[in-house]
Parts: structure tokens; sequence; C-alpha cells
């Protein structure tokens, strides 16, 4: 045997290289005047930072650079071949699909890498971390061009997180946050499992939750006994809690027994005495130490009014979409008139003529008549909602509260609030903060909900007045469960961008978290500190608003069905 | 005279020249019409004549606005006691199912009963097994509706409506949005319906059904009804020309 065989490599097939210029050209190059225009220009930026960032830090973009042209080239080499490693495919579905795309993974890479190079050089390596101003003076002073000063952000960790708040009583906070990290910790592992779906825990859980926000407010608020008035306050409330107790199983037998509207009617009217009764006689007995105002600041300021807004502003959002959709049989035409028309009169008689008396000049004169703008108001209510009050409210309240700026109502609550308060009394500034969050919040979800209500379709109604239920039962048990779960996407979006507006009560003088991190920044001993208290609020904030996002993903999916 | 049993010929719907209008389209035009217990009735008709409209009046999904509605002796009015106790007694299908698609199909056919009928929970679930094997589907109790085929979806929509426990039925073309092999399956438990003994009130396209199971068969055309004979002569003796038409038309093709 003198000729052997060419053998062909079993293992290894040669690889046949399919490459056409030409249609390469027209389909990277060659297609308009503007994708070769701005090839051209993303080639040479890219070019020109690349060099600038050679001289800037050698090594890095040596490194980089010699990664993408390798990676670059094996694509295209798997690509003309037509074999591609899952990596080299990875890599070109994700990173080098057009020309555009490969330049772009180069320059941002390196734009990526200078940012965070800077950022850790500013924050980390020529920093410093002591919550002495005099040594971070020395320590920053080494620097030719001077790092983060976290001393003053760490030095005033307490005030950022709770400001004011007396030291003394540090350990209700410590409670309150404990008690809610348990009742979150429980909820996220009772409220999961189907199996404890009609269990007494998830019940018993339900009324912890109830009772959740009277136990933290009370707290926050400093609720003291008075001294010697412990066992009488024991006593009382143990006392108070059976009988409420009782009175809520005999409301719940009688409710069954007789159902009818009167018994409703009258329970309801028997649970607000109950409570009120309670209350007084709590009330008697304790104190409140704190005054708001003074005690809350920072980031409990922040948490308080955010989760106040949110979880108030949602019955309240709730009620006002049902409402502006609501179509319950209006006010007839002719009653509205005739109201109208009285008022109109006894308008002018009583206001307008006293008026017209002592007007000055013509302007006055005219403005007298005010009254008669009653009629066409009554004429718009009977054209635009058919003497519908509930939608008629609902509809306006809405769409005033949605034309106004959030930092509107927080100036008007804190400003006008007041003057328009009889006197003597008096509402902290901190309640009307919170309620005029609350309330703002309330109709922009209104219209989230009712979005949401206006994707159920007529059958869900249609199906559940035919199995007999009543209204309150349809929306609670039918409507609102789909609605709201639609919505939850919009609803989450809202949140957070409420929990960011909270910032904006920095400004109507309530200091909270950016209340305090503006106060930082003047402080003498920590003079010249600008960034660094704002730079933490934007973690804070994005750590925040991070954890709303997850939580609401992870109740999509759960219920996505 | 057949029967002293008072109960045997008693008259469960009695509606008197009711009228209703759409704005100025005049849907229903005097409809009179008397059920005794136990009767299976089918309306039939062209689309638009008023039959869907009709029986959804029964339950007050639509409102009448002249005549008088008359189920098991109490009056349909404006007085919610009075719609809230009809719509405990008669039960409606839907053409499209209406199933409640966030909750299992347990917890659709149990919803009713225990907040309505204030069962407790163990009750409504021993009732719903009950009718859920009755229409032959109780393997599918905890699943959700969207898992479920259309006829399965019927079957458990009708399950909802019996376990209220009502004396009267009305089927809102209950088979009409079902692919073909799926209707026999819902015929099928209509029919043992029919034969348990419940009023019936279907509004159908299922001739079979009609001719087989109705007592007597309504014609309705332009919301008023043309004819009312037995299952018999209507399809095989139709006195009515318009009857004659609709007839020819559906039957040959």
């Amino acid at each position: 045997m003198t000729t052997r065989e060419p053998t062909v490599p079993i293992t290894r097939q040669r690889r046949e290289i399919h490459f056409d210029g030409r249609r390469i050209f027209r389909e990277h190059f060659g297609r308009s005047w503007w994708l070769a225009l701005w090839l051209l220009l993303l080639a040479y930026v890219t070019l020109l930072y690349t060099l600038n960032q050679f001289g800037q830090a050698t090594l890095t973009t040596t490194a980089v650079a010699v990664i993408w042209l390798a990676t670059l080239s094996a694509t295209v080499y798997n690509e003309m071949t037509h074999a591609h490693h899952p990596l080299t495919l990875w890599l070109k579905d994700n990173l080098y699909s057009s020309v555009t795309n490969a330049l772009l993974t180069l320059l941002l890479t390196l734009l990526i890498l200078a940012a965070v190079r800077g950022f850790v050089d500013y924050a980390i390596v020529r920093a410093s971390f002591t919550t002495d101003p005099d040594l971070a003076k020395a320590t920053l002073a080494q620097y030719e061009k001077a790092g983060a000063n976290w001393g003053a952000v760490i030095a005033n960790m307490r005030n950022l997180m709770v400001f004011r708040f007396p030291r003394a009583e540090t350990w209700r906070l410590t409670f309150v946050v404990g008690y809610l990290g348990l009742m979150l910790l429980a909820s996220a592992f009772v409220y999961t499992q189907q199996r404890l779906r009609r269990s007494r825990i998830r019940q018993g859980l339900n009324y912890l939750w109830i009772i959740t926000p009277i136990v933290t407010f009370a707290l926050l608020l400093g609720i003291t006994i008075t001294p010697g008035a412990l066992q009488s306050v024991l006593v009382q409330t143990a006392v108070l809690l059976l009988l409420l107790g009782a009175l809520f199983y005999a409301s719940k037998y009688l409710l069954r027994r007789f159902q009818h509207a009167a018994v409703g009617l009258a329970l309801i009217l028997v649970w607000a005495a109950a409570v009120a009764g309670a209350l007084y006689l709590t009330l008697e007995n304790v104190t409140f130490r704190l005054n708001p105002d003074v005690a809350w600041g920072g980031m409990l300021l922040t948490m308080i009014i955010a989760v106040f807004a949110v979880v108030a502003s949602f019955p309240l959002g709730v009620m006002l979409a049902l409402g502006r959709r609501s179509q319950i049989r209006g006010v007839p035409w002719w009653l509205t008139g005739l109201t109208a028309g009285l008022l109109t009169i006894y308008l002018l008689v009583n206001s307008s003529l006293p008026a017209l008396a002592s007007a000055r000049g013509l302007l006055g004169s005219i403005l007298a008549f005010w009254p008669l703008l009653v009629l066409p108001i009554a004429y718009l209510f009977q054209k635009n909602f058919k003497g519908n009050v509930v939608a008629a409210f609902s509809t306006i309240y809405i769409e005033s509260v949605r034309g106004v700026p959030l930092i509107t109502v927080l100036f008007m609550s804190i400003i006008l609030f007041p003057i328009l308060l009889p006197p003597r009394m008096e509402i902290l500034s901190t309640w009307r903060v919170m309620a005029a969050a609350a309330l703002f919040a309330a109709a922009y979800l209104a219209e989230n909900v009712r979005g949401g209500l206006q994707a159920i379709p007529n059958g869900q109604y249609e199906a559940a007045d035919s199995i007999g239920l009543n209204t309150f039962q349809k929306y609670r048990l039918i409507i609102l469960p789909q609605a709201i779960r639609i919505v939850i996407p919009a609803i989450v979006g809202q949140f957070i961008g409420l929990f960011l507006d909270t910032t904006l009560i920095a400004i109507v003088g309530l200091v909270e978290l950016l209340g305090v991190a503006n106060l930082i920044t003047a402080q003498p001993n920590w003079l010249g500190v600008r960034r660094e208290p704002y730079i933490f609020l934007m973690f804070v904030y994005f750590f925040g608003s991070w954890l709303m996002v997850t939580l609401s993903r992870r109740m999509e999916s759960r219920t996505d069905r | 005279m057949t029967t002293n049993n008072p109960t045997e010929h008693q008259e469960v719907i009695v509606c008197q020249d009711v009228q209703k209008w759409y704005g100025d389209f005049h849907a229903l035009k005097g409809i009179s019409l008397t059920v005794k217990k136990g009767e299976v009735i089918v309306i039939l008709g062209p689309s638009g004549s008023g039959k869907s409209t009709f029986i959804r009046c029964l339950n007050r999904l639509e409102e009448h606005q002249e005549g008088e509605i008359v189920i098991e002796g109490t009056t349909l009015n404006y007085d919610v006691r009075n719609i809230a106790e009809i719509r405990r007694e008669v039960g409606m299908v839907f053409q499209q199912f209406n199933l409640f698609p966030h909750l299992t199909v347990l917890e659709n056919v149990t919803l009713a009963p225990i907040h309505v009928r204030k069962w407790t929970h163990e009750h409504a679930e021993e009732r719903a097994m009950f009718w859920l094997n009755r229409v032959g589907i109780p393997e599918q109790a905890h699943k959700y509706p969207g898992q479920l085929s259309g006829g399965q979806q019927q079957r458990v929509a009708i399950a909802r409506t019996l376990t209220m426990e009502p004396n009267i039925l009305l089927f809102d073309e209950p088979t009409s949005a079902l692919d073909p092999e799926m209707i026999k399956e819902v015929l099928d438990v209509m029919r043992d319906l029919a034969q348990s003994g419940y009023t019936i009130l279907a509004v159908t396209h299922e001739m079979g059904f009609a001719r087989t199971v109705a007592d007597r068969v309504i014609f309705m055309d332009a919301g008023q009804i043309v004819e009312e004979n037995t299952p018999g002569d209507f399809f095989s003796n139709p006195k009515n020309d318009r009857t004659k038409l609709f007839l020819s038309q559906i039957l040959n093709h």
C-alpha cells in the first residue's frame, strides 16, 4: 500500500465560509444615507473615546478593547461559517446584532466602567468615613480631588432616620418596627398558604391588622398611662375587649338571623356608640406625650406619610371610582330647578341687595349679582349628571384634584386651611399634610380603579345579579377583586410616585428625609458637605421603590391566571 | 279534572302584557305568558325578536316598563326585596357562561349559597360537590374556569345555578357559544334537569331539544309571541306564516 486515502477527520469537519460582501454591505451600510452617516459618526465617537480612555486608564481600556475585538471576531467568524457556539449565539442576539450595536457595546462598556470607577473613587477610595469633623477634614485634605465626606451622613444617621424623636422614647420606635416586621413576616407566610384560607389564624391576623394602625399611632404619639392608673386601665381594657368581643359575635348573629337593613343600621349606631365610649374611657387614663409636629421627622415622617397616604387613599379612591360610575336615580329636574330658583331668590335678597347698596363702581354692582350663577350651575348639573349627586360629586372632586399640582394642595393645607377653621381651633400640620397627601392620592387612584372597572365585562355583573348577590356583595366578591387585580401595575406605579413625592413636604416646612438632608448641608461642623446626604437619599428612595416593584411583581405573578 | 293537588297546576310565572322599550325601539310588545310548575318551555325566534330580552326580564336583568310579572306569587317591581326574593328562586344560565374567573370552580359554585343563603362552608361545599357530580365534572372542582373547556365551563355554570336550589331555571342560549362536539354534553344535562321536575324556560336554537323535551314551544317575532304550540304540532303543523318561514329557513339547509 503506497497511497493512502486522504482521511477525513471524523470529529471535526472543515468549516465552509459563507461570505457575501455585497450583501453585507447592502444590509448593514448601504441601506440609506442616514445609516451610513450615523455609523460613520458613531464609529468616530467610539474611536475617539476609546483612544481618550487609553490615556486615562490604559490597562482596563486595553483589556476591554481586546475582549471586544476577540468576541466580535469570534461571533462574526461563527456567523460566516454557520456554526455558532451558545455563547457566540447569545452575543450575536444581544450585543452584536448590528454594526450599531457592536459599536455601542464598546462605547457603553467603557462609559459605564468610567462612571463606576469615578463613583468608587469618589465614594470609597478618596472618601472619609470618620464622624470626627476635624479628622475628616485632615483625611480629605491629602487628596488633590477630595472624595465624599460620609462622616456627615453617619454622624447624622439618627437625624436622618427619626430627627427629633426623643431619645428617651426610642423603645417605642424599636417596638413599632419589631411589631410591624413580625406582622409582615407572618402575613407573608399566612396569606400565601392556600390551606390557611379559612383558618382562625388568618382571621386573627386580619383582626390584628385592623388594630395595627391604632397601636402604631398610639405608640408613636407617646401614649402614657397616667401614674397610678395602671391597674384600672388594665381592668378596663380587659372588660372593654370582652364587651366588644361579645358585641361582635352578637351582631354577627343578629345580622344572620334578621337580614334587614334596619338591623344593620341599628348595629352601626350601636358600634359607633361602643367605640366612642371605649375611646372615652381609655383616653381618661392616658396622655399623649409627643407632639407629632416636633417629634416626627426624617425617615420616620416619610414612612408615616407615605404609608398613611397609601392605606387611606385606597378605600377612598375605590369609593370615588364607584361613585363616578354610579347610576342611581338622580334628583328630578323640577326639584333641582325649584331648589336653585329658591336659593337664587334667597341669595339675591339677602346678599345682592345689601351688596348693591354699598357697591362702588360698575364692577361692584355687577359682582353683587353673583347668586345668578346658581342657575347655570344647576342647569349644568342636570345636563351632565342627570341629577345624580354621587356621580357629580365624585367626578368634580376627581377632576379638581387632578387639575392641581400636589405642591399646591400641600400649600393649601398648610397656609389656606388654618384660615378657614373657626378661631381657636387648630389642627397640627402633620395631620393636615397627611390628609392632603391621602386626599390627593385618592383622586388618581380612583381613575386607576375606574379603568379596572371598565375592563370587567357586563356578564360578570349579570351573573352576580342572577345568583342573588346584593350590590355590596357583588362589588366586594366579584367586581373589585377582578378590577383591582387588573390595575395592580398602575396602582403600584402611582404609589411609587406618591412615595417619591413625599419629598415635596420638605418645602412646606415639615422636616422629613429631604428636610433633614437640607439641614445637614447647613451644619457648621460639616461645612462643605453638599452631595453626600443627597446621594444617601438617592439610595434610600431607590431601595424603597425597588422593594415596591418587587412586591408588586410577586403579587401579579401569584394572581396571574 | 285529573287531580285536586293544587301544586300540580300551580302557576309559577304569570306575565301580563309585558312591554319594554330601548329608547325608541319597542323591544317587547305585550307579552302574556303563564307557566305552570314543572313545565319546560322552549322559546324560538329569529335574532332580534326579543326572546332573550324577555327571559332576562324575568329575573330583572332587564327592566320592563309596562305590564306585570309575577313569579311564585311575588310581583317584580322596583322593590329590591322582591327582586332579591325572585333572584333567589330563579336561576339563570348564560350564553357566555359568565363564570367568575378569579375563583375556583368550587368557589364559583359555593359563593352564592354561602353569601345569599347563608349556608355554612361545609354544607355549601357538600351540595356543590353533589351538583358537580351530577353535571359530571367533580374532578375539576379546584381548577380555575380558564382551565376548562367551553362545555365544562357551561356545566359549572349550571351547577352554580342549581346549588342555589332554584325552582325555576332560565337558559339564555346555553349552547350557542360552544363547539359542536361540546353541545351534546350540555344538552344531556339540560335534558336530565327537565325530567327532574324543574320549571324551565329556555331560549335555544337546538331544535332537537325543543322537539323532544319541551312541553310547549313559543315562537317570538318582533317583540311578540306569534305562536304557542306543542312541539309536535309546532314542527309538523305550524299555524302561522311567520313560523312556517322560520322553520323552512332553519330546517332546509
